[in-house]
């Protein structure tokens, strides 16, 4: 019977296009219409005196663009000695930012049934909508909107 | 020969009027943002090839490399510059407008502009043509009194007023100042103010007014510098390059470490008589570096009247650069004004002195 339920809600259901890429051994998604492009880390430039998760500055075409280490934004864990090859840039509102990441994965489809949102944690709470199972993978599915003002420092 | 118009019929006037007119060329702000971003990828790619040609060695390529390095700045150069205009655009007609209004209303008003050269992005001056004239009117009507009044004050009949137009930090300041009855908020009939506000916050500006009663009313008008080119001297602050507008520089020099005196606690220096207190910029960047040195560079910079000496550890010279904001991110950072994109696709951070030296 709970089958058949899923199916119906299936049918009507809103399905979301993610992307997933890891940081360290943790693997996130952005909404993908989010993702602006993926680039090879250029240099950055440190902004003295600025907000402990913000790397610096790049050039990304002549537009100043902030970098900002995500695991540092949200407090997560990760391993020592993060080295990171690539920045993910995010396009939100017209503001555009970088994220550090290892690894960009692929872009999966998801319906709205299969972000769990009872694994929340109080610390992640507001900045993640939820968390996507795939095989063995759990995706982080972060709340872009969130993530955008958690880096403003709102 | 030089011929004056006067003497020439009505339709060759015509005819030189439309030949002024061939000369501009309108274009959309949005084609001009992609041109600069354009170009900022040119410059980089030029460096990426002289880069791996000059690694390679290939002798024949350096005059044609060198003409392009020189094509390629020139052509960033005038792109640059085809976005600035200067607000003299705007103010050329007001001196008439407070002529005529003074006539009309029984005032005699001295109107005095100033850095009328002072330049705007285009999309801020053809927005900010309307208000300044409003505050202007504003002025002339509700702060200077008639005549009659003035007289009667003992204050001289010619009332004053200036425009002047500057660059601070990562503003353009423009301030409209009046000798007149010296209270601003009765300078204001609710419609109009909110014209002038609504016009105002529309341009990411800020709006202030201050008054001394009986002597004068300032309103100050900063607006923010979304694309401006700044002369600049660029210093190295350990492996790290920042800019300091050239405005606010008076001079550099370098001196034995010696040189540095200890007044109430505070690292000094004293240049021709002067006191002039001591800024380690790696200090105030809180880098920390254990390297002494014998000799130190100094740019000593200008803040209103004091002058400070800001200690880096190279001077790079000096370049026009393209002032970008550093956008929200960065809202808490009062240090920099804004990031430069130099030639080589590097970003140096721009020095907002006042900010640096106000913690002292």
């Amino acid at each position: 019977m709970a089958e058949k339920k899923e199916q119906a809600v299936a049918k009507r259901e809103k399905i979301e296009e993610i992307l997933s890429f890891k940081i360290g051994k943790q693997e996130f998604a952005f909404n993908v219409d989010s993702v602006e492009l993926v680039i090879e880390r250029a240099e950055i430039t440190p902004v003295p005196k600025s907000r402990s998760y913000i790397e610096g500055v790049m050039n990304l075409r002549g537009r100043i663009v902030p970098v900002v280490d995500l695991t540092k934004l949200i407090h997560i864990e990760t391993e020592a000695d993060q080295h990171f090859e690539n920045v993910l840039i995010v396009k939100h509102e017209g503001a555009e930012v970088g994220f550090f990441v290892n690894e960009v994965r692929e872009v999966i489809n998801v319906k709205e049934s299969e972000i769990d949102t009872g694994a929340r944690t109080d610390q992640l709470d507001q900045k993640v909508r939820g968390v996507v199972k795939r095989g063995k993978r759990l995706i982080l599915f972060m709340d872009i909107d969130q993530i955008m003002k958690a880096c403003e420092g709102e | 020969m030089s011929i004056s118009p006067e003497t020439f019929p009505q339709t060759d006037a015509k005819e030189s009027l439309a030949k002024t007119e061939q000369q501009s060329l309108r274009v959309e702000i949005e084609k001009m943002d992609t041109l600069m971003n354009l170009m900022a990828e040119l410059v980089i790619s030029r460096s990426q090839i002289s880069g791996v040609l000059k690694k390679l060695s290939i002798k024949e390529v350096d005059e044609s490399l060198s003409q392009l390095s020189r094509i390629t700045l020139d052509l960033q150069n005038i792109v640059m510059k085809i976005r600035m205009v200067p607000i003299e655009t705007v103010s050329q007609k007001f001196p008439r407008l407070i002529r005529d209004f003074g006539r009309q209303n029984d005032k005699d008003i001295k109107f005095v502009m100033k850095g009328q050269d002072t330049e705007l992005d285009r999309t801020v001056i053809d927005q900010i043509g309307v208000p300044l004239t409003e505050l202007l009117k504003l002025c002339a009507t509700y702060d200077i009194e008639p005549k009659s009044e003035r007289m009667k004050n003992g204050k001289p009949t010619v009332a004053n007023l200036f425009f002047s137009a500057y660059h601070e930090g990562n503003h353009v300041k423009l301030e409209i100042v009046s000798d007149g009855y010296g209270n601003p908020e009765d300078l204001f009939p609710a419609e109009e103010t909110e014209k002038v506000r609504k016009a105002i916050d529309n341009l990411n500006g800020k709006f202030l007014l201050a008054g001394e009663p009986g002597k004068m009313t300032k309103i100050t008008i900063l607006l923010p510098l979304t694309l401006a080119i700044m002369q600049s001297l660029l210093v190295k602050v350990l492996n790290n390059l920042y800019a300091i507008p050239i405005a606010s520089i008076d001079s550099t020099l370098s001196l034995p470490i010696t040189e540095i005196q200890t007044v109430q606690s505070r690292d000094v220096i004293v240049i021709r008589g002067e006191i002039i207190p001591v800024v380690w910029l790696s200090d105030v960047f809180g880098f920390y570096s254990d390297t002494q040195k014998d000799n130190i560079q100094v740019v000593i910079v200008i803040d209103g009247s004091k002058k400070y000496g800001f200690v880096v550890d190279g001077l790079l010279g000096q370049e026009d650069v393209v002032i970008k904001s550093l956008g929200k991110l960065f809202n808490d950072v009062r240090e920099f004004s804004g990031g430069a994109i130099l030639g080589d696709g590097s970003i140096a951070m721009i020095l907002e002195i006042s900010a640096i030296v106000r913690h002292l």
